[in-house]
């Protein structure tokens, strides 16, 4: 039209961000652990999108995991066992400009903290949840999980963890008002990196789980998915992930799967013989509970208090 | 606006000890983002609540107004300034919208470089590639290069001429160095891009601006591109005539008396004179003139007259010559190029350019002469009165481009008008000069200055140009320089005199709400200045008529999709046309013509401009067109439209049409050839089909009678009794003596197979070969799939580093050794790095490290 073409907007930002601009204090994760390239795709997500980092939060709980904040550069918050959640969605009830990060893990999120887990998930606020699942407690040094597969020893459970292991999707998928929920490996870089771009860029409570390597205590578990992709389904969709080239090779095993079709992702992650990777459910329409907590933000003291006078007037005997 | 105050807020606070998580930037800044209409609340309908008496008064007023009624006019509201048409309200305000300028124009050595001219975001994205090829390299400078590309274009807003590409580029470099600040590492990074960005501009290069004189840069450019290969070979020419005439009167100097003395023989000998007397030589000489015949006075004369000439050849002279009326923009503009003013610009280019070719036809004829008279065959009687009479009739295609270009730089209202004799001259002498001409494309060229401009049918002076037969014509936009210069080079090589009808919007005096470009832009997609182009054939080749660049060239007016929130909230989504109308709402000088429709005020005698355009109206009395419009807060009107304004729209829309026809659009000659061609197709098609039944039914009955006949035999050879087995074999099939033979055809058949495998083995061995030569004598990281978890780096700083992207990549295989290159890759939980062969075929245990790399490669 008149002669533009699709990418005639030429405004900028006034200022620029790099990566450094997002990177925090050296990260002190042990060698060979997964949660870097973790903390990497989130850096390159905020630089891609030029978050400003005084607008970002990164929120965390207790464990590996939640040490991410230490490594932003933005607004932190490392808060206390299984609490990541509530925080987040205190901030974003109170402050609902600001671009929420949540880093937590298997312990943190699906064990002390499932009760917030799952009341958050039906909130549906607008944030990015990354949930980092490498099926042990790695900070206090090996001890069960809601996730540790059975039999695997632990320093609690040396003759082998007692129950299976909780399948914190087929939960997460039973929750009413979900809206995003996708599930994707720590060694896939590239994959990683559009999965977490993808859940950032939906509005709403982005919810992802990351199976994670802990080299340290549970080398196994994850060794042996790397070792065989045979274990892994990716799932393929045109409103799914964006799978870049070259990466699907990588998979042995594709499916199609619409991610609107929440019967099929239960389903999915229902079967545990493969692990499905990708996008499992969107629903861009679910109701955004911070979209209610906002209301009345703007008014002033005096007009707070001029609506309460009002209210309670008419109990005035 | 921010919800709460950044400057009161306080942070959330980290409440580890270990490390403060405040950010680095600043806080307190401002932060501000680009305003932008993405941002802003959608336009929204004006609506109030109105009873029927306010609407049924208000329609009347309207209706009034509509017609003429001056009083009316006062009672209705007028539109505000900052009233867009509704399709263009998204481009208000913004900081930056990237058009076709500014234009990279390539030195003035490579005129021929395809595109002549590239916009700057193109140039710049495939200069970046030729350093960065990988869409990941380079990263910070691809990010950062609209910044580059804004700073340009705001440098160059306006600019009356092209400047250096190199030195405005270096200066944007450090512009956006300065404004996105970033720490030193990261500075030095991009500045290393940035330099080889600058070093990728070709020296002498331009960057154009859209400016007030952009449609004659871009004539002078299609002109370089047209004429300076021929110059050049012409002086090379020239050069070559020169010596071949120097070398003939040197043989005949050689002839005379005196090139016999001691001087001349000294000349002759040259460097080995030394060693000769030749003074005592001349003297041993018979003193008489040399050779059989002598050069007679008459053609010595002529060579001697047409050397002077050559050699009096300016190869620098200007390659164009611009003449423009006294006291008009073009003599007293800041611009790059010489004017000569006269009372009459038509006339005087002509005579100009007669001139020139008078010249020119001394100069082409000495060039003639010199190669008849080098070839030994230049014959009096048959050339002297042919060069006699030589003029730019008799000049060839290759001489006619080598005339410098005679160009009149003119008004619309100039040549519609006082000019119109002299351009009509012009353009019926098939001189090729050029005549530019600025249109006003919401104006009537043929309307005195004090008139009313929508008072009478417009002169088109396009159909003014076609009507000199042998003109080329071309309307066009300088805001569409591709069209344009498409347009300028189909003329220039056909040699006939042009017509340039040109929009540029650079108008004296009036505000317009939009920039220069875009407002052209609007006049195009209004069809107020629609582009159409006609290049005179030759005498054997019909004339090419173009309707190329139009948008949606088959409708009246360009429809786009247009949504609005209602009173309710609720999305609408409607077509909208482009009209006539919509582009003088952004004239200032037209307001007049317009009026607001109250909020509210719904009616059924309210009709969309383009629909009261399109089709006969039932209650003509009733009808009231209007338009639609938004202001500056978002809130989106209903405008009713002048009658004298929308009589206006009518006659260009009847303009559109009649190009539409020349163009074979709508047209009765062209629609009848297309219904018969299709008639045609159709009855081939079913002739075709029949065809093909007969043909597939009697196959059908043969092969049935085929089948038939083969169960006869078969029964038959059942009945006479013979092997049964084969029967069963081959029944139905017909296959029976095939099949016996198959296994001793076999073994040919696997021996030819066999042969191919072992030939292809042959021809793929070496490549296979090849490949492993490359795959694994370099280590290499496959850097997208790194984790980024630095335990490479603890084994060797140097010779394992980060890329923009935190990704690892190996600098310089010679920084560490092999072990550490199969260390890492061992480590590393990525399993990315490929050790490769060593580099240092000495250094120690490389038996194990081999075997321990294996896996890796
Ligand atoms: S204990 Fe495990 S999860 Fe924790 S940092 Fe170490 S490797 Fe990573
Ligand atoms: S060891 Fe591998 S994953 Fe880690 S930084 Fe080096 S290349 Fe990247």
């Amino acid at each position: 039209m008149f002669g533009l073409k699709e990418d005639w907007s030429l405004d900028v930002n006034e200022r620029y961000f790099t990566l450094d601009d997002y990177c925090g204090a050296e990260p002190r994760w042990c060698s060979g652990c997964g949660d870097p390239g973790i903390l990497t795709a989130v850096h390159k997500v905020c630089r891609d999108a030029q978050l400003l980092p005084e607008k970002t939060v990164a929120v965390s709980g207790i464990g590996c995991s939640s040490r991410l904040p230490h490594y932003m550069s933005t607004y932190g918050f490392h808060g206390l066992h299984g609490r990541a959640l509530p925080v987040a969605c205190g901030i974003k009830s109170r402050r609902p400009d600001l671009d929420i990060w949540v880093a937590t893990g298997d312990g943190d999120c699906f064990s002390i903290g499932a009760a917030h887990w799952v009341h958050a998930l039906r909130y549906n606020m607008d944030m990015t949840v990354l949930v980092f699942d490498n099926g042990i407690y790695g900070l206090t040094k090996k001890q069960t999980s809601p996730t540790t597969p059975q039999d695997f020893p632990t320093n609690t459970h040396p003759s082998g963890a007692l129950l299976p292991p909780l399948n914190p999707l087929t939960v997460t998928l039973g929750v009413t008002n979900i809206s995003f929920v996708a599930q994707i490996v720590d060694w896939n870089a590239p994959l990683l990196y559009e999965t977490i771009k993808a859940a950032h860029a939906h509005r709403g409570m982005s919810f992802v789980r990351i199976v994670q390597r802990c080299p340290i205590y549970v080398e196994s578990i994850s060794k042996d998915i790397q070792d065989d992709p045979g274990k892994l389904l990716l799932l393929n969709h045109p409103d799914g992930i964006h799978v870049p080239e070259g990466v699907e090779r990588l998979f042995e095993n594709h499916q199609e799967h619409d991610p609107s079709d929440l019967s099929r992702a239960r389903e999915l992650v229902q079967d545990t013989s493969r692990i499905p990777i990708g996008l499992l459910y969107r629903n861009p329409d679910a109701q955004r509970y911070d979209e209610m907590t906002r209301i009345g933000m703007e008014m002033t003291e005096q007009e707070k208090l001029d609506g309460l006078n009002e209210a309670l007037d008419k109990f005035a005997i | 606006m921010p919800l709460i105050d950044e400057s009161q807020a306080d942070p959330v606070k980290l409440i580890d000890e270990e490390v403060s998580l405040m950010p680095n930037n600043d806080v307190e800044g401002t932060v501000t983002v680009v305003p932008d209409r993405r941002d802003r609340a959608a336009v929204t309908l004006s609506t109030a609540p109105m009873d029927a008496s306010e609407i049924e008064s208000a329609v009347t007023r309207l209706r009034r107004y509509h017609l003429g009624d001056p009083d009316a006019g006062k009672q209705c509201t007028q539109v505000s300034d900052d009233l867009l048409p509704a399709l263009l309200d998204p481009y208000r305000g913004r900081s930056g919208i990237r058009y076709e300028y500014p234009l990279y124009l390539p030195g003035p050595e490579n005129p021929g470089e395809s595109p002549l001219a590239r916009p700057l975001a193109s140039f710049l994205a495939d200069a970046v590639a030729t350093f960065a090829p990988a869409p990941e390299g380079a990263r910070m400078l691809r990010d950062n290069l609209p910044r580059l590309e804004r700073y340009i274009d705001r440098k160059l807003k306006n600019a009356s001429n092209p400047v250096d590409a190199k030195s405005l580029l270096a200066e944007a470099c450090m512009a956006v160095q300065d404004e996105i600040d970033l720490d030193d590492s990261n500075r030095i990074r991009l500045q290393q891009d940035l330099d080889r960005l600058i070093e990728a501009v070709e020296s002498g290069s331009q960057f154009l601006g859209y400016g007030p004189y952009v449609a004659i840069h871009l004539l002078k450019l299609a002109v370089h591109s047209h004429s300076y290969i021929q110059r050049t070979q012409f002086v090379a020419e020239i050069d070559e005539r020169i010596r071949g005439l120097s070398e003939l009167l040197a043989v005949e100097r050689g002839k005379s008396v005196s090139s016999l003395a001691p001087d001349a023989l000294q000349q002759k000998v040259g460097a080995a004179s030394r060693y000769i007397d030749t003074r005592a030589f001349s003297g041993v000489m018979e003193h008489r003139a040399q050779g059989s015949v002598n050069m007679s006075a008459e053609r010595k004369g002529r060579i001697e007259k047409v050397l002077e000439i050559l050699e009096s050849y300016d190869a620098d002279s200007e390659e164009m010559q611009f003449v423009a009326a006294k006291g008009s923009p073009w003599l007293s503009g800041d611009h790059c190029f010489q004017v000569t003013s006269s009372d009459d610009p038509c006339a005087s280019a002509k005579t100009l350019y007669e001139e020139q070719a008078d010249t020119y036809a001394r100069i082409f004829s000495a060039c003639r002469i010199a190669q008849l008279e080098i070839d030994g065959i230049y014959e009096s009687a048959v050339h002297d009165s042919w060069f006699e009479n030589f003029d730019w009739e008799a000049f060839s295609a290759h001489e006619l481009l080598l005339i410098p270009t005679v160009v009149a730089l003119v008004t619309a209202e100039h040549i519609a008008g006082d000019g119109m004799l002299s351009l009509s001259r012009l353009l019926n002498s098939r001189k090729p000069v050029q005549v530019l001409a600025w249109v006003e494309a919401h104006g009537n060229p043929g309307a005195g200055k004090e008139e009313d401009q929508l008072q009478s049918i417009r002169t088109e002076l396009t159909y003014f140009g076609l009507g000199q037969r042998q003109a080329n014509v071309v309307q066009s936009s300088a805001a569409r320089h591709e069209h344009l210069l498409n347009g300028l080079q189909a003329a220039l090589s056909n040699s006939r005199s042009s017509l340039y009808l040109i929009s540029t919007e650079f108008t004296d005096g009036e505000q317009s709400p939009l920039d220069p470009w875009m407002m052209s832009s609007a006049a195009m997609e209004s069809r107020a200045h629609p582009f159409f182009q006609v290049n005179r054939g030759s005498d054997a080749e019909a004339d090419a008529v173009s309707f190329d660049g139009n948008t949606q060239p088959e409708s009246d007016w360009s429809v786009h999709m247009f949504s609005y929130q209602d009173g309710q909230g609720e999305k609408v989504e409607i077509e909208l046309a482009f009209t006539f109308a919509d582009y003088c709402l952004l004239k200032p000088s037209l307001k007049e013509h317009f009026r607001l429709v109250p909020p509210g005020c719904e009616s059924e005698d309210l009709i969309g401009a383009a629909a009261y355009l399109d089709s006969s109206i039932e209650k003509p009395e009733r009808a009231i067109p209007f338009i639609w419009g938004v202001d500056a807060s978002g809130l989106l009107f209903k405008v009713v439209v002048s009658r004298a304004l929308m009589l206006a729209c009518r006659d260009r829309q009847n303009y559109w049409r009649s190009l539409q026809a020349q163009c074979g659009i709508r047209n009765r000659y062209v629609e009848q050839a297309r219904q018969e061609v299709r008639a045609e197709e159709r009855a081939s098609a079913a002739e075709e089909r029949e065809k093909l039944i007969g043909e597939y039914e009697s196959e059908l009955e043969r092969v049935r009678e085929e089948a038939n006949r083969d169960v006869m035999g078969h029964l038959a050879d059942v009945l006479v009794g013979l092997d049964a087995a084969t029967l069963i074999a081959g029944a139905g099939t017909g296959a029976t003596a095939d099949r016996a033979e198959a296994p001793a055809a076999e073994v040919p058949d696997q021996a030819a197979d066999t042969a191919v495998e072992v030939a292809a083995a042959e021809v793929a061995e070496p490549e296979a070969a090849e490949e492993d030569d490359i795959s694994f004598d370099e280590p290499w990281i496959d850097s997208i799939l790194c984790t980024t978890c630095d335990d490479c780096m603890t084994i060797n700083k140097l010779l394992f580093v980060y890329n923009e992207d935190k990704q690892a990549y190996i600098t310089d295989p010679k920084l560490g050794t092999y072990e550490e290159m199969v260390k890492a890759a061992e480590i590393c939980p990525a399993r990315c790095i490929h050790p490769g062969n060593p580099l240092d075929p000495g250094e120690t245990g490389l038996d194990e490290l081999l075997q321990r790399a294996e896996p890796y490669n």
